[in-house]
């Protein structure tokens, strides 16, 4: 199944499966678009009238609200419990790109389908599925590990770095 | 003979289907490879539902390996379903009823820990057929404290066959749904297989989801042919500490969903002292790793967050009259 393949039927299933989750997916969204990648595909997606539209995003696509890039094996991680979002997105496993209110409703969209699967057959299936398919797929072995993030992303004064270890708020390191 | 450790689904008439939860659960303990594990499959939801999941769980920590965790998910049409037995595509359980041993076995080429386990029971059964208030529901439980597990499994792609492990069972069914204002602490204490004949521990109490408002605590060990259960006023419990350690969570898509819990407040160790006449009992756990299994109602929105921590104690004190003292593997659940 293609990115753009899957998109559409997570979509589909949501608003079979919850009519309600899939207005507020609408509602969220509103007439914004995103680029998607994942490996090597990338499509444009964006709702329009309650409907959702993806096409090829290889040529440009043109602008967009945000960005979002990943790959198969980093998706493969957090559907195992062995990557957490927070690691991803600090070592760069998971990219987003745009405006904080962009990326903001891109996440929220993104809140609203992971809520909805375990009330969802459909969304549980495509989730087997795609398991399934990238396990098999020569570009995302499974046996890729991520370690805990021991740094932080940028400098930061050692007045914050304490302020923020006194509220427990700095990435932890593995056992 | 045991008779009575089957699936309990609910009837057709029963307004309360929907709420329908039911588990089979083996807690093991290898001391050679300093493993502790657990194999799960439960049922959440109306039979006739088909949103319901039957649900498979596999968790296992080492030390070398770290966290090995297998969840597997489908619909009770997918899902082989037996009176007491659940078998998924990779993870399946089933109970003899006439000798009350478990065969449990974990598959699938993906998986890092593969197994097939029997479990054979050293202590009698213990069956709490009441209903005790969970939620806005109720729970009921069977258990059996002392297990004698053996087989083969493999480890990170390390194979080992493996005789006389500690090991626990018990069995949950009730009506509740996952987010409803409940929780419990719940501790195996395994008894420690060489040399056999030592004591084992179960210890349990529900309490709301805050961990503020506590039921009746219950303490059972068991050791040989003695038995003795503890009542609420006569045991102690303490938490203590929190764990500062990183806490592996699944399974990942809810874990992605749920990032207000990757923190979560949980205990790093517990001591318990029971009392009861000349008996007498004190346990020190101390934990050393932590797993998060978040699980979902199928049926209405709602989210529990199980948390297995997992690590060894040391117990001493009187039973029957007898001294003794013992340490092992131990399993703490903390439920909210």
């Amino acid at each position: 199944m293609t990115l753009a393949n899957y998109i559409i039927a997570l979509l589909e299933a949501l608003r079979h499966c919850d009519p309600d989750a899939y207005g507020r997916v609408c509602h969220v969204v509103g007439q914004r678009s995103a680029r998607i990648q994942l490996d090597d595909e990338v499509v444009i997606a964006r709702m329009h009238l309650g409907a959702l539209q993806v096409e090829s995003g290889t040529d440009g696509g043109g602008d967009v609200s945000g960005e979002g890039r990943t790959t198969s094996a980093t998706v493969l991680a957090l559907l195992d419990g062995s990557l957490e979002v927070s690691e991803a997105l600090l070592n760069d496993a998971i990219s987003v790109q745009g405006e904080l209110e962009q990326v903001n409703r891109m996440f929220q969209a993104i809140e609203i389908l992971l809520d909805a699967s375990p009330r969802c057959p459909e969304l549980q299936a495509l989730n087997r599925d795609f398991v399934e398919q990238k396990r098999d797929s020569s570009t995302a072995g499974n046996s890729l590990s991520f370690g805990y993030s021991n740094w932080y992303p940028f400098a930061v004064p050692r007045q914050e770095r304490h302020l923020l270890a006194r509220h427990d708020l700095l990435p932890r390191t593995a056992e | 003979m045991i008779l009575s450790d089957t699936l309990r689904p609910p009837f057709l008439i029963d307004p309360t289907a929907h709420a329908y939860k039911d588990w089979f659960h083996l807690n093991f303990a290898d001391a050679a490879s300093d493993s502790i594990g657990l194999v799960n499959v439960s049922l959440h939801g109306s039979p006739w539902d088909d949103c319901s999941r039957a649900m498979g769980t596999v968790l296992l920590h080492n030390p070398e390996s770290g966290w090995i965790s297998h969840i597997e998910i489908l619909s009770y049409l997918e899902a082989n379903l037996g009176d007491s037995s659940i078998g998924l595509r990779d993870i399946g359980l089933a109970i003899e009823q006439r000798s009350g041993s478990i065969h449990a076995s974990v598959a699938g080429s993906s998986s890092r820990f593969r197994a097939r386990l029997l479990a054979e029971p050293v202590s009698l059964p213990l069956e709490i057929e009441q209903k005790m208030p969970l939620g806005s529901g109720w729970i009921s439980w069977y258990l059996v404290p002392n297990m004698k597990v053996s087989g083969e499994w493999e480890i990170a792609g390390r194979r080992a066959v493996c005789t006389n492990l500690a090991g626990y069972h018990d069995h949950n069914w009730g009506r509740w749904h996952w987010g409803d204002d409940f929780g419990w602490e719940w501790g195996c204490f395994l008894a420690n297989p060489l040399p056999p004949g030592n004591p084992s521990f179960v210890f349990a109490r529900t309490c709301d989801r805050r961990h503020q408002r506590y039921g009746d605590a219950f303490l059972l060990a068991d050791w040989g042919g003695t038995r003795k259960r503890f009542s609420a006023d006569s045991v102690a419990i303490r938490l203590a500490g929190r764990f500062d350690g990183v806490v592996h969570r699944v399974h990942g898509a809810l874990a992605a969903l749920h990032q207000e819990m990757a923190q979560p407040d949980l205990p790093t160790g517990l001591t318990l002292v029971a009392s009861r006449g000349t008996d007498r009992i004190e346990i020190s756990f101390e934990a050393r790793a932590a797993a998060q299994f978040i699980t979902a109602d199928p049926v209405l929105r709602g989210y529990g967050f199980i948390h297995e921590l997992m690590g060894k104690y040391s117990c001493f004190g009187r039973l029957g009259g007898k001294v003794f003292e013992t340490l092992g593997y131990a399993v703490f659940e903390y439920v909210v």
